[in-house]
C-alpha cells in the first residue's frame, strides 16, 4: 500500500513537472545592458546632427556611426546566438480546430522578435551614416520634427530608429518573468 | 497534515492567478501599442509631407517606405512574442496552483515544477 502511494506521488511529480513549459528564451541581463549603453551612445550622435548637418563635417561624425552601428551589431549576434526554445508542438494551437488545418502553416515564434528589431535599426542607423556623408541632415530638432514638417529626413531617420529599439527593448524586459 | 481539494476554491485560484498576470501584461501592451501606432503614424505622415515638399528624395522615400514595411512586421512579431510570455506565464502559474493544491491534499510540499522546453 505504501509502495502504491509512492509510485502515485512519484507519477503525479512526473506529470506536474512536465506541464510547466517555456516558450520563449531566458532574460538575458546583458542584452538590456547593451541596448541600453548603445541607446545612450546613439542619444548623443541624434543630439549632435539635431541642428542640421553637411557633409563637409561628416569626418567629425563618422566614428560615432560606426561606434553605434558596431555596437548594434554585437548584440544582434548575441541575440542569435541565444537559443530559443521549441514550444511543444501540442501546447499552443489545437490544430484540429484552428484553421489552417496544416501545421506547417501555422506560425510559431522559431526567434525572438527583438532580432529582426535590431537588424532593422542597425539598417536604419547605416543609411543615416550614408545619407549624411551622401547630401548631409536637416534639422530635426523637436520645433523641427512636427506635423507637416517639410523636410522631415532626419526625424524620419530618428523616429525610425525609436519604434525598432522600443520594440527590442520592451521585449528583452518582458523576458524578466 | 492533509487538506482535501476544495475544487471550487481551487478553480477560484486558478482563475484569480491567470486574470492577474493577464490584466498586468495586457496594460503594459496597450501602452506599448498605442506608443508603437504613434510613432509609425508619425513615420507615414511624414514620408507623405516631404514626398510632397519634394525635399524627401526619391531614393530616401522608396527606402523610408520599406523601413515602414519592416517596422509594421517588426511590431507584430513583437506582440506576438509578448503574448507568447504571457500564455507561458499564464500556463506555469495555473500549474503551479494545481502542484500546489495536490501537494496540500497528499501533505507532502511538492518540488517546483522544473521547467520542460
Amino acid at each position: 500500500m505504501r509502495l502504491l502511494a509512492k509510485s502515485g506521488f512519484l507519477a503525479c511529480a512526473l506529470f506536474l513537472g512536465a506541464c510547466t513549459v517555456q516558450l520563449a528564451p531566458a532574460y538575458d541581463a546583458s542584452v538590456v545592458t547593451g541596448l541600453n549603453a548603445a541607446n545612450t551612445q546613439t542619444q548623443t550622435l541624434f543630439a549632435t546632427i539635431s541642428a542640421g548637418v553637411t557633409p563637409a563635417t561628416f569626418g567629425t561624425r563618422e566614428a560615432q556611426y560606426d561606434a553605434v552601428i558596431g555596437q548594434f551589431s554585437a548584440i544582434e549576434s548575441q541575440l542569435q546566438a541565444r537559443p530559443t526554445p521549441a514550444p511543444p508542438s501540442t501546447f499552443l494551437f489545437d490544430t484540429k480546430a484552428l484553421p489552417p488545418n496544416d501545421t506547417k502553416l501555422i506560425q510559431t515564434l522559431t526567434s525572438a522578435p527583438s532580432i529582426d528589431d535590431v537588424k532593422t535599426l542597425v539598417e536604419t542607423l547605416t543609411t543615416m551614416r550614408d545619407t549624411d556623408r551622401k547630401i548631409g541632415l536637416p534639422p530635426s530638432t523637436p520645433h523641427d520634427c512636427v506635423a507637416g514638417a517639410p523636410n522631415p529626413t532626419a526625424c524620419l531617420f530618428e523616429n525610425s530608429y525609436k519604434i525598432s529599439f522600443n520594440d527590442a527593448l520592451t521585449y528583452e524586459m518582458a523576458l524578466q518573468r | 497534515m492533509t487538506s482535501a481539494i476544495d475544487v471550487n476554491q481551487l478553480i477560484l485560484d486558478i482563475k484569480n492567478a491567470a486574470t492577474a498576470i493577464i490584466g498586468k501584461d495586457v496594460t503594459m501592451v496597450e501602452g506599448f501599442s498605442q506608443t508603437q501606432a504613434t510613432a509609425m503614424a508619425t513615420q507615414a505622415a511624414w514620408i507623405a509631407s516631404g514626398t510632397l515638399s519634394g525635399q524627401l528624395t526619391p531614393d530616401l522615400r522608396d527606402y523610408f517606405l520599406r523601413n515602414l514595411e519592416d517596422l509594421a512586421k517588426n511590431f507584430a512579431n513583437t506582440l506576438k512574442g509578448l503574448l507568447v510570455i504571457t500564455i507561458e506565464k499564464v500556463w506555469n502559474a495555473v500549474v503551479g496552483v494545481l502542484w500546489d493544491a495536490v501537494g496540500k491534499a497528499i501533505g507532502i510540499a511538492l518540488p517546483s515544477p522544473a521547467s520542460a522546453s
